[in-house]
């Protein structure tokens, strides 16, 4: 076998596509040709690189629903109809209380959630806080929260080769105790915030389900609501990487 | 060829294209480099599918036609919007004969971002970046063939092109050029 015959094969090797026989002549070219064994850990490493780096951008639920309802929208209609009917009357509820928990919020809560975020953040940055627990395997992290919070973390994300788990410590925000995840991205700081959402008067109140990443102080921030408790994300890293933290913390739940 | 009579709203058709979606999200997402434009590639290769199911042979590779109605669908919008042909490199130049060469140096997963490889994506010309897309889809070279309209003997050496173009893109993150030892 030649080197452009071996060459060609590669992605056929990474991909278990080739014959028994195709193989062992690949093989053997390649125990004799360093350029051609060079060339393929470039290739395996061009492949890990998008494996990790290039996510399958999955179609929205809103375009799920569209094309559904366009293309498949006379099957079981008489089952399906209560739904349908409920959508709108969901939609306005959904964003009456969004605008009044947002108009809220701005008067007093999302302000002063993301000013104490960045407050703790930053006093961790300075060393003024230390983590309290340092670890890389959330199995060690997420147990140690157990006892001194009276609500536990539901954070699944482990962490991953992109964004290190640290550590973790308690933190306040106001007057509610939170508990922080803490990950590193190259030399990058970050504090993943988790706490009970609160009442009207709280100050997570009005955290809507997603919102894009805002920067505070050089700072950006994502902050989303999930179920009953209010998560936000703080680092100096740019708000896009940021934000696919946050997909990642969010998907694996 | 498919029966019209077959298809309707509850068309297994249908609902075997819709199984595609994210799949052809994704697609559609790399190609254009923006999520609304995804949306709406998305949205009329199904209805340009729908419309057109007689031409869809019953057997034949769905998840293929459905990939290759969209690629149409970017170019025929990208040379309508820019009035002239997709990229400055047409496929055809990346069907050379000769022992493929690579590029120096090995990309390191840990020292790239995912801004940094969706970027070198989008600067490789279409049809490089289709073939990737495609090959990482999981797609044989039969279907790469397919959706490209080129012969299937000529798919390895476009891939093989393609991705070392991509490597050639992304060589400043090769450990040795690594800057500060990161």
């Amino acid at each position: 076998m030649d080197c452009r015959t071996a060459r060609l094969l590669f992605l056929d090797g990474q991909h278990g596509r080739i014959a028994p026989g195709i193989l062992e002549q690949r093989e053997t070219h390649l125990r004799g040709c360093e350029a051609c064994r060079e060339a393929e850990r470039g290739e395996v490493a061009l492949t890990k690189v998008l494996d990790r780096h290039l996510p399958r951008r999955l179609a929205p639920g809103a375009l799920k629903s569209r094309l559904e309802e366009k293309w498949l929208g006379g099957l079981n209609r008489s089952r399906r109809g209560w739904r349908l009917a409920a959508v709108p009357l969901a939609v306005v509820f959904a964003a009456f209380a969004f605008v009044a928990g947002l108009s809220a919020g701005k008067r007093q809560g999302d302000g002063v959630a993301t000013r104490e975020v960045v407050n703790s953040h930053l006093r961790m940055l300075e060393g003024e806080t230390l983590l309290q627990v340092l670890a890389s395997d959330m199995h060690q992290v997420k147990p140690w929260f157990a006892g001194k919070l009276d609500f536990a973390p539901p954070v699944a994300f482990k962490g991953d080769g992109d964004y290190l788990l640290v550590g973790g410590r308690i933190t306040r925000l106001g007057e509610q105790r939170a508990a922080c995840f803490v990950f590193a991205r190259r030399l990058h700081q970050i504090s993943l915030f988790v706490l009970p959402m609160r009442g009207p008067s709280g100050s997570t109140a009005s955290l809507p389900s997603s919102q894009p990443a805002q920067v505070s102080r050089g700072f950006s921030i994502v902050a989303w609501r999930d179920g009953e408790f209010a998560y936000y994300l703080v680092s100096d890293l740019n708000p896009s990487e940021l934000g696919e933290l946050a997909l990642r913390i969010q998907a694996a739940r | 060829m498919w029966s019209r009579r077959k298809e309707g709203a509850a068309s297994p058709f249908r609902r075997e294209a819709l199984a595609y979606l994210d799949a052809l999200h994704s697609f559609a997402r790399y190609l254009s480099g923006d999520e609304r434009d995804a949306d709406d590639l998305v949205q009329e290769t199904y209805a340009r599918a729908f419309a057109a199911v007689e031409q869809f042979t019953p057997g034949s590779n769905l998840q293929a036609w459905l990939f290759r109605i969209l690629r149409n669908l970017f170019i025929d919008r990208y040379r309508r919007a820019k009035g002239g042909p997709i990229a400055s490199l047409s496929i055809d130049a990346l069907d050379e004969s000769g022992a493929p060469s690579v590029p120096a140096g090995t990309p390191d997963p840990d020292a790239v971002t995912s801004a940094d490889v969706q970027a070198a994506m989008m600067a490789l010309p279409e049809p490089s970046r289709t073939i990737v897309l495609l090959d990482l889809e999981g797609m044989n070279d039969d279907e790469m063939a397919t959706i490209l309209g080129c012969a299937s003997g000529t798919v390895k050496s476009r891939l093989f092109r393609a991705r070392a173009a991509l490597r050639e893109l992304l060589k400043d993150y090769a450990p040795a050029r690594r800057p500060h030892g990161l």
